[in-house]
């Protein structure tokens, strides 16, 4: 039997993700966090297949994919669970905004959230008869805040013909239904405010009530309003338990904190961790409920590696740099460091590190890379020779799609393709011109669109170096690092174009090749 | 059912291409149905936009996704094809298979519909397209992006010195019923417009919108970069007028003045943008799946019968893929094959390919 799925959430913020696991047959393990009271662990479902773990505080992940050992505080007691995979359910906190507009809570001041608790209904002897409702008048908004905040006008237009006006800068419609929603408000009677090159002046009374003084940008009205009620859209933001287990699983995060790169490759739910998934309902803009579940579901099913990188212990001398450098924290530390399988990438960056060559990739072996250019060679003797180390996730596509449009180099191009240029070793580029290159092009893939997130930069680094001794020897200019995408082979047809006439111009490279 | 369970794909664009793969990859074969001659849909003519790093439009995910599907030893890919005669049976469905050379009598115990987007066709609209040159869509100016002259006037193949992008071409337009936004058309506009910027600095750029919406993670960033080098007018111009040899002029009221405002543009680009597909009523009438009031597809019809990507509505690239994923979710919840296969790592998300 698999071991259980890790759930860090609470019960609310989890509940569907829960639901459709247990449904499927996945054990779970429910962690609300280190808040979180203990009467859950007790109260808490004990449906088949369900444990909570409440107070708890994950203290450190060992293992990999599959079976993770996680060990946590829960009490004052040390508790440990082996895992199948992790999945950060924690819903994002909301900031209101009441900085940003110069405004502090008040019963009349309250954010969306709140009126979403309240169900839109004003407490006992409070009567909201004229609302603004304030989305995205400083910052930006999401189609997430609008679509809440537009059900929140309707309702209020339609149980108490509220008055409602929405201030906004660019209405967020980009979502399904949100248009037929705006349309639907205004139809009903709320009334948009957009602001373009100007902002009210906002003002608040000693008893919490706001002042709005503005300029309709449309008619050149002045127009202000006191309205009995203001609600505050939201900012979202990480909650501290999110930031925590970001740091204990060493996981990217993106400029906001949460914990998954602003990077294509990481989308719908992965990390950099493989079996450490964050749920789209823990992202600002990602899909929630049964979606999410189905997403994360999909993306539990185990998978066989057969390209794990493997440490030679007897030439490892435990410097650690292949755990410092691993992008996807496939490294472990029991008594030496040791790759998991399950959690390899196979990007070879570790291997090009690694100080004392002691990992071997199969099939990405200094062997193996000067058996592929020699092979690739025919013995015809054209000229100049090109070797071209492409990433296989965007410079090799690219050549493929150029060399299949009938683009011709008037070069005898070889390309190797590599799974991250990060496995770029010096002797690979050595080997080049040791096999009679007269010029090697590196291509990787554009800053922060790596699916290693540093194998591109560990490159361009490496390129650099290497055309620095290159330039000692006097060999200038036959080294060149681009970045490119697989959906652009005229522009990479171009590049090697470029560099194939540059070096017909130069004298032959510094190796004969077998037909000289 | 069948063993291993079949499933029909219609539509091999990115949409079509990761759902083939999910199921793939679950042991399931799949036939992959394009009426087109190629794979990829619409995004597979897109251009990258990255100027110093990459902007996340998700367009490079498309190639990755053509190859893992083209290679795949589960999913046949039938290009220039269409499915009809088809018929309910007990287990799923029977069908022709009809390509340009050949009919075949097929059979699937479920069909996914990602048949994708048809972009709006601005001939109904007085910007002046098909009859100036200088007037382009958006997946013109991709062509323009991918092409070795880079983005010049299609008039004469010089560089435009000013260029407009309306948006919100067909969307977002009560009186033609289109009460949608097409969600990619104002990154897809600030991405070219950055990456023309990059190519020639020199080139104005003014992006008429209604409301500017939000894309990428950080879009906050992002936006106040986009405002120092594009000018952004809020309205945007009814029609377009072709003065002479001049370029096109473009009349707004200006917001801050009042103002009625006249100025000439060498390019316009018009960001057009997604309807429901010709045909898709049809195709999917076929299999009992009745469309919204939209045009759109819902998610679900009748048992095994189920839609994903833009054919359900407006979406992204990033989104199309997770909605895929997710309708390949549902096609494996409803079909529940055994878990027999543990294949290794091929699946769109993951690659791992030495050459």
């Amino acid at each position: 039997m698999t071991h259980p799925v890790c759930i860090f959430g609470t019960p609310a913020d989890s509940r569907e993700i829960v639901d459709v696991f247990l449904e499927q047959g996945r054990r779970v393990l429910l962690v609300p966090g280190p808040d979180a009271e203990a009467a859950l662990a007790r109260d808490g479902r004990r449906a088949a297949g369900l444990e909570v773990l409440a107070p708890a505080r994950l203290l450190a992940c060992g293992g990999g994919p599959g079976e993770f050992d996680l060990t946590f505080t829960a009490a004052d007691a040390v508790v440990r669970r082996r895992v199948s995979a992790l999945v950060l359910a924690h819903r994002p906190e909301r900031h209101p905004h009441y900085a940003s507009y110069g405004l502090r809570p008040a019963p009349a001041v309250l954010p969306a959230a709140r009126l979403v608790e309240m169900d839109c209904r004003p407490p006992a002897g409070t009567a909201w008869n004229e609302v603004a409702i304030l989305n995205g008048l400083q910052s930006e908004s999401s189609p997430r805040a609008t679509g809440e905040l537009l059900q929140i006008a309707l309702r209020l237009r339609r149980e108490m013909r509220a008055r409602c006006h929405l201030f906004t800068r660019n209405l967020k419609v980009a979502a399904d239904g949100l248009e037929a929603l705006a349309r639907d408000a205004r139809t009903a009677g709320v009334v948009f405010h957009k602001f373009t090159h100007s902002a009210p002046v906002i003002r608040q009374d000693e008893d919490g009530r706001a002042h709005f003084a503005f300029t309709d940008e449309i008619t050149g009205l002045e127009l202000r309003l006191a309205p009995d009620l203001v609600v505050v859209d939201e900012a979202f933001e990480p909650p501290a338990v999110v930031r925590e287990l970001a740091r204990t699983l060493e996981l990217e995060t993106d400029a906001a904190g949460f914990p998954q790169a602003d990077n294509v490759h990481r989308l719908p739910v992965f990390t950099n961790r493989r079996g450490v998934l964050i749920a789209g309902a823990a992202l600002p803009c990602g899909a929630a409920g049964a979606a999410d579940a189905s997403h994360l579901l999909l993306a539990l099913r185990p998978e066989s590696n057969p390209t794990a990188a493997q440490i030679d212990p007897g030439r490892c001398v435990r410097c650690l740099t292949c755990y410092r450098v691993c992008p996807y924290r496939a490294v472990s530390l029991a008594h030496r460091p040791e790759v998991q399988p399950a959690a390899c990438e196979g990007c070879g960056i570790c291997r090009a590190e690694c100080p004392r060559q002691a990992i071997r990739i199969p099939g990405l072996e200094p062997a193996d890379i000067r058996g592929l250019i020699a092979a690739e060679r025919p013995a015809s003797g054209r000229r100049p020779r090109l070797t071209v180390f492409a990433c296989a996730r965007s410079g090799g596509p690219a050549v493929r799609s150029a060399a299949a449009a009938g683009t011709s180099w008037e070069a005898q191009v070889t390309v190797v393709e590599v799974p991250c240029a990060g496995s770029l070793s010096r002797d690979f580029i050595h080997s080049a011109f040791d096999l009679g290159a007269d010029g090697v092009l590196v291509l990787t893939c554009h800053d922060e669109n790596c699916h290693s997130r540093t194998g591109n930069r560990l490159a361009r680094s490496r390129v650099a170096q290497t055309q620095a001794f290159l330039d000692g020897c006097g060999l200038t200019g036959r080294l060149v690092l681009r970045t490119t995408a697989a959906n652009m082979p005229a522009e990479t047809g171009r590049t090697l174009a470029e560099l194939a006439a540059q070096l017909t111009a130069t004298e032959p490279g510094p190796v004969p090749g077998p037909a000289d | 059912m069948t063993t291993p369970p079949r499933v029909l794909v219609i539509g091999a664009g990115i949409g079509g291409l990761t759902a083939a793969c999910v199921l793939a990859d679950h042991g399931l074969e799949v036939d992959l149905v394009e009426r087109g001659p190629t794979p990829g849909g619409h995004a597979a003519r897109l251009a990258c936009k990255a100027t110093d790093r990459c902007v996340r439009c998700g367009a490079c995910l498309v190639t990755a996704a053509i190859e893992v599907a083209t290679d795949h030893p589960r999913i046949r890919l039938h290009l220039s094809s269409r499915t009809e005669a088809v018929r309910a049976t007990d287990a799923g469905f029977t069908y022709r298979l009809v390509s340009e050379t050949a009919a075949a009598e097929a059979a699937a115990d479920a069909v996914l519909i990602a048949a994708g987007f048809d972009l709006f066709d601005p001939r109904d609209k007085p910007y002046g397209f098909g009859l100036y040159p200088n007037v382009v869509t958006n997946l013109q100016l991709e062509a323009l992006l991918r092409s070795p002259g880079g983005v010049v006037k299609p008039s004469d193949g010089t560089p435009p010195a000013r260029v407009a992008f309306l948006q919100c071409v067909g969307s977002r337009d009560r009186k033609l019923g289109h009460l949608w936004c097409s969600t990619f058309c104002c990154g897809a506009s600030l991405r070219a417009a950055a990456r023309i910027k990059a190519a020639r600095p020199e080139t104005e750029i003014t992006v008429f919108y209604i409301d500017l919406q939000s894309f990428g993670r950080d879009f906050q960033s992002a936006w106040a970069g986009y405002r120092r080098s594009l000018r952004f007018v809020r309205g945007v111009p009814a029609e377009t007028f072709q003065d002479g040899t001049a370029g096109i002029r473009l009349v707004w009221l200006e917001l801050e003045s009042h103002q009625a405002r006249e100025e000439t543009f060498d390019l316009v680009v018009l960001a057009t943008g997604m309807v429901p597909s010709a045909g898709l009523a049809g195709a999917a009438a076929e299999f009992g799946l009745r469309p919204e009031a939209t045009g759109f597809l819902p998610a679900a019809g009748p048992p095994g019968v189920f839609a994903a990507g833009a054919a359900r509505g407006p979406m992204t690239i990033p989104e199309t893929i997770a909605d895929a994923r997710h309708a390949a979710a549902r096609v494996l919840s409803h079909l529940k094959p055994d878990a027999t296969e543990r294949p290794g790592r091929s699946a769109a998300t993951r690659r791992t390919i030495f050459p």
